[in-house]
């Protein structure tokens, strides 16, 4: 038979079985550091991931197989695709030899033969090798000449990519000196379909075997040794991300983004909020293990990059720290003590810098979700240490007190609505609609004129909509976002038994952060309501034809996306619908947008605090993002958004060039209704 | 340190003036308005706290009725007081400030062993700011009103006592009364587990037969002051342009008007 094929273990004796025994040692100690860090997450809570299997095999396969966030960094891109589709390939052409050669001794069956033969080694295994070395060369490049700074560039980082270069490289070698003393003599039309090592084979022919025997021996146990040791590696550096991140993909909450989960029994917990290894659930300990530490998060973070001290990745690392520290101590049945993760380590600044927008997130290719992890330390610091800002504090007992975040009176809520005939829901108890109007909208000056634009359109179209009037309350969405998960539930209670007492069925709202809470919080509460935005309302009855609109505007819009209608919920296009639709208006989108949008400065509570840290605020820096793209008007869809947009624009003295109106605004005025 | 804060529990004095109607002489807040510890009470149960955290002993809060003064005094069991007591009588009720005085009075002294008695300085309902004098009145003891800083040295007092353009340190032996001021201290927001334990605490009610305190001293019968009238204030406010060739002119002019009004 001379049909291509190769000879397994050329030129090494029967302690080629060895290389099964390192192989072995090198699994167990992934194995190993797998089950330690198995039981340190067995110290959190419970939590509820293993429900709808489908949904997260196809997480796993889109983003740890086929890592759809990665071409969103080209750099990236090429490296991480370039090593990890590198070294795939190289595994299955391992499987397959050893296979081969395990099918041949026992069976006699050969399967690597012939053109497959040659199509195995061209397209899996020098294939593999090349992709390799491609990212491995480009991630050298950019980690020495582009340098981005969301990386680190610690030894560990180094040796990692010196291991896998040298492996690929030592792979080439090895191969080359076989088919030197080999195809290269024998079957020259088999060897360059090893493109790969081809060239060096060519050079290396020349040399005698007494010389090519020892250096392909020894080269061949080099390799393996060095690929035994970068698997065993795994386990000792960020490589674990090989085994954690899949893992933390798998268990990735199904929930809408901004969805943040109660407090069970919070009456008779014994603690509030995370502090301790404990206290956290298992899966926020597996998010701090999945970490690769790549930034991405903190590179996207609006309060890192106005130079605040929050960085998400760090309070990551820190959790991590922490279960570094404390983990065996648990398992070993003691208490720690020493420094507290909440407020020695993770400071109490960083955690109150946070917007909760998700931007972090969003950005993570491992689907940490850092914002439950904040949430859980503030409720910390506010529920079991009483350490609150003292804008916050204002915040609660406004909420307390009047159950709106100013203090306003209960009484004067509805005042906004006067002389627009708008019916209670008391009065008229069959409307369609139930349009929860919200503190801002019932309150605050500015974000009463788009209630009241909001309520002309409605009219105009035909809705049959009423409000709650007095009986409504804050949906809680503030307190729970700054820490006091106990106002929330209150609050949560309060408005769902408000709500089932009308019958209430379908909610309309123009808040994002009230449509937040009340579409995906409330459930927890009893609260089962169909939530409509009013961008998406509107775009519905524009699309209808319900509203007509005349006047052009003739206006260059830009749209800002409210971080809790768009990232938490996934509302993209029905504003975008709506405002492409407004004659005589033109649309330019910001260089972040939709997914990637950077939050107004308000999210997290963070509307009700003054912004004392940074070199730059929130609002001041997303307005330069609006002045880029040079419209005449921010539009948005969110009474928070607008507070902030107001407000930087007053603060920078760009009101004579730039206005800030809600969707609802521009609909009304285009539509010719006075809504004054 | 055994301390006693006197708390009053009143209607939200930010409420807006519509939140309350005038029923002859007297002021009926809206249904479902909201209650609030009275401001600088607040200050005074954290200037309480304090003290008692730096030096130890026992914070007591007490609260001259109504019935609603009970969540008052939760929230001071929230903040971190060790014990409230509720001061709650029939005979109890409209007392002006020289019976609310002797109430109290009676309560600190059938606690006994008191070191330090903390009031606000007036209450934010009627500001009248005489309760604590008559506490300190009733029971003999030295009073600094109103106090701005406080702070125990092992065997006394110091107070700074605020002055219209400054404060003076003053050295008081216990016992004695202090009425706090807004700069005293920011009173903390309550942990949930103070709320919590709050909330299963059960708060003694101390009628006039338990303080031996005498109905027709108290009360209604015992008012030695009266409210005439009450009536809400109509504020009116004129603007008048005084117009002329030159500065001097107007000044002028305005310096006539001025005379015309009586106000030079």
């Amino acid at each position: 038979m001379d049909l291509p094929h190769k000879e397994s273990f050329f030129n090494i004796g029967p302690e080629r079985y060895l290389n099964y025994l390192f192989a072995l040692i090198a699994l167990a100690f992934i194995g190993y550091h797998t089950y330690r860090r198995y039981r340190i997450w067995r110290l959190g809570k419970p939590e509820l991931r293993f429900d709808r299997f489908p949904e997260r095999v196809s997480l796993v396969l889109r983003y740890a197989l086929a890592q759809l966030k990665m071409p969103r960094d080209p750099w990236a891109a090429v490296v991480h695709y370039g090593i990890f589709w590198g070294y795939m390939l190289l595994f299955v052409a391992t499987t397959l030899d050893g296979t081969t050669y395990w099918l041949k001794t026992l069976t006699g069956y050969e399967i690597l033969v012939g053109p497959t033969y040659l199509l195995y080694k061209a397209l899996i295994g020098n294939l593999g090798g090349t992709i390799a070395l491609i990212g491995l060369l480009a991630a050298f490049y950019w980690r020495l000449a582009v340098r981005p700074p969301r990386l680190r560039y610690q030894t560990e980082d180094w040796v990692i990519l010196g291991l896998l270069l040298f492996n690929v490289l030592n792979g080439f070698e090895v191969q080359a000196l076989r088919l030197a003393m080999t195809d290269i003599r024998q079957h020259p039309e088999w060897a360059y379909w090893a493109y790969g090592s081809y060239p060096l084979a060519l050079l290396l022919s020349g040399l005698p075997d007494s010389v090519l025997r020892p250096v392909h021996w020894a080269s061949w146990w080099v390799h393996v040794l060095a690929s035994q040791f970068a698997i065993a590696f795994i386990a000792y550096s960020k490589l674990e991300h090989i085994v954690f991140g899949p893992l933390n993909i798998f268990f990735r909450s199904l929930e809408p983004r901004g969805t943040l989960k109660p407090i069970p029994d919070i009456e008779t917990a014994e603690t509030y909020g995370a502090n301790r290894v404990p206290d956290f659930t298992w899966k926020q300990l597996l998010d701090a293990d999945a970490c690769i530490r790549c930034g991405r998060c903190t590179a996207n973070c609006p309060a890192n990059l106005t130079g605040k001290p929050l960085s998400p990745k760090k309070i990551i690392l820190d959790l991590k720290a922490e279960m570094d520290r404390t983990g065996p101590l648990y398992l070993r049945g003691q208490r720690p003590d020493g420094p507290a993760l909440v407020g020695d380590i993770t400071t109490d600044d960083e955690l109150w810098d946070c917007l909760t927008c998700g931007a972090c997130m969003e950005a993570c290719p491992m689907e940490i979700e850092h914002v439950p992890i904040i949430v859980d330390e503030r409720r910390y610091l506010v529920l079991n240490e009483g350490r609150i800002p003292r804008d916050v504090v204002t915040l609660f007992n406004n909420l307390e007190r009047a159950g709106n975040p100013w203090g306003y009176p209960p009484a004067t809520r509805a005042d906004w609505a006067r002389g627009l005939g708008i019916k209670t829901i008391a009065e008229d108890p069959s409307a369609e609609y139930l349009w929860w109007v919200g503190c801002a909208g019932s309150y605050d000056e500015r974000n009463i004129r788009i209630s009241r634009a909001l309520a002309r359109v409605l009219q105009a179209a035909g809705v049959r909509f009423a409000i709650l009037g007095p009986e409504e309350t804050c949906n809680g969405d503030p307190a729970r976002r700054a820490g006091h998960e106990y106002l929330y539930q209150i609050l949560a209670q309060q408005n769902v038994e408000t709500l089932n007492r009308y019958g209430v069925r379908k909610i309309l709202t123009a808040c994002p952060h009230c449509f937040n809470t009340l579409k995906n919080e409330y459930r927890a509460f009893g609260g089962f309501y169909e939530v409509v935005h009013h961008s998406q309302l509107i775009a519905q009855l524009i699309e209808a034809g319900r509203v007509r609109l005349e006047r052009p505007l003739n206006r260059r819009l830009t749209y800002h996306d409210p971080c809790y209608l768009g990232r938490h919920n996934g509302v993209y296009d029905p504003p975008r619908s709506a405002l492409t639709r407004l004659p005589g208006a033109s649309l330019a989108e910001m260089q972040l947008h939709r997914h990637r949008a950077f939050c107004c400065g308000g999210g997290g509570a963070r509307v009700f605090m003054t912004e004392t840290r940074g070199h730059k605020r929130v609002n001041h820096e997303r307005t330069d993002h609006v002045l880029a793209v040079n419209p005449n008007v921010i539009a948005t869809a969110c009474p928070f958004c607008m507070i902030m947009f107001e407000d930087a624009l007053k603060t920078r003295n760009l009101t004579d060039r730039l206005e800030a109106r809600d969707l609802a605004e521009l609909v009304a005025e285009s539509a010719g209704l006075d809504f004054k | 340190m055994n301390i006693v804060v006197c708390i009053k529990y009143v209607p939200d004095w930010e409420a807006p003036a519509s939140q309350f109607r005038i029923e002859d002489t007297r002021l009926v807040p809206a249904p479902g308005i909201a209650y609030r510890i009275s401001d600088t009470d607040d200050e005074a149960i954290e200037a309480a706290l304090r003290l008692k955290e730096q030096h130890g002993g026992r914070v007591t809060a007490i609260s001259l009725g109504p019935a609603a003064a009970r969540d008052g005094l939760k929230h001071a069991l929230a903040m971190g007081c060790d014990q409230a007591i509720l001061l709650d009588d029939p005979a109890f009720e409209d007392s002006d400030a020289a019976g609310t005085a002797a109430v109290l009075a009676a309560a600190i002294r059938k606690l006994g062993d008191v070191d330090l008695v903390l009031t606000g300085r007036q209450a934010a309902d009627w500001d009248q700011g005489q309760v604590h004098a008559g506490i300190a009145e009733l029971l003999g003891l030295p009073a600094v009103i109103p106090a701005r800083h406080i702070e125990w040295n092992g065997s006394e007092f110091i107070v700074h006592r605020i002055y219209e353009e400054g404060y003076e340190e003053i050295a008081v032996k216990p016992p004695c009364v202090v009425a706090c001021s807004n700069e005293i201290a920011e009173p903390r927001y309550p942990t949930l587990r103070g709320i919590m334990a709050a909330s299963r605490a059960q708060i003694p009610v101390w009628t006039a037969a338990d303080l031996g305190v005498d109905p027709g001293q108290v009360g209604r019968a015992g008012r030695r002051t009266r409210v005439l009238r009450l009536y809400a204030p109509q504020v009116e406010a004129k603007c008048e342009f005084i117009e002329g060739e030159t500065p001097e002119e107007i000044a002028a002019k305005l310096v006539q008007r001025l005379r015309e009004e009586k106000l030079l």
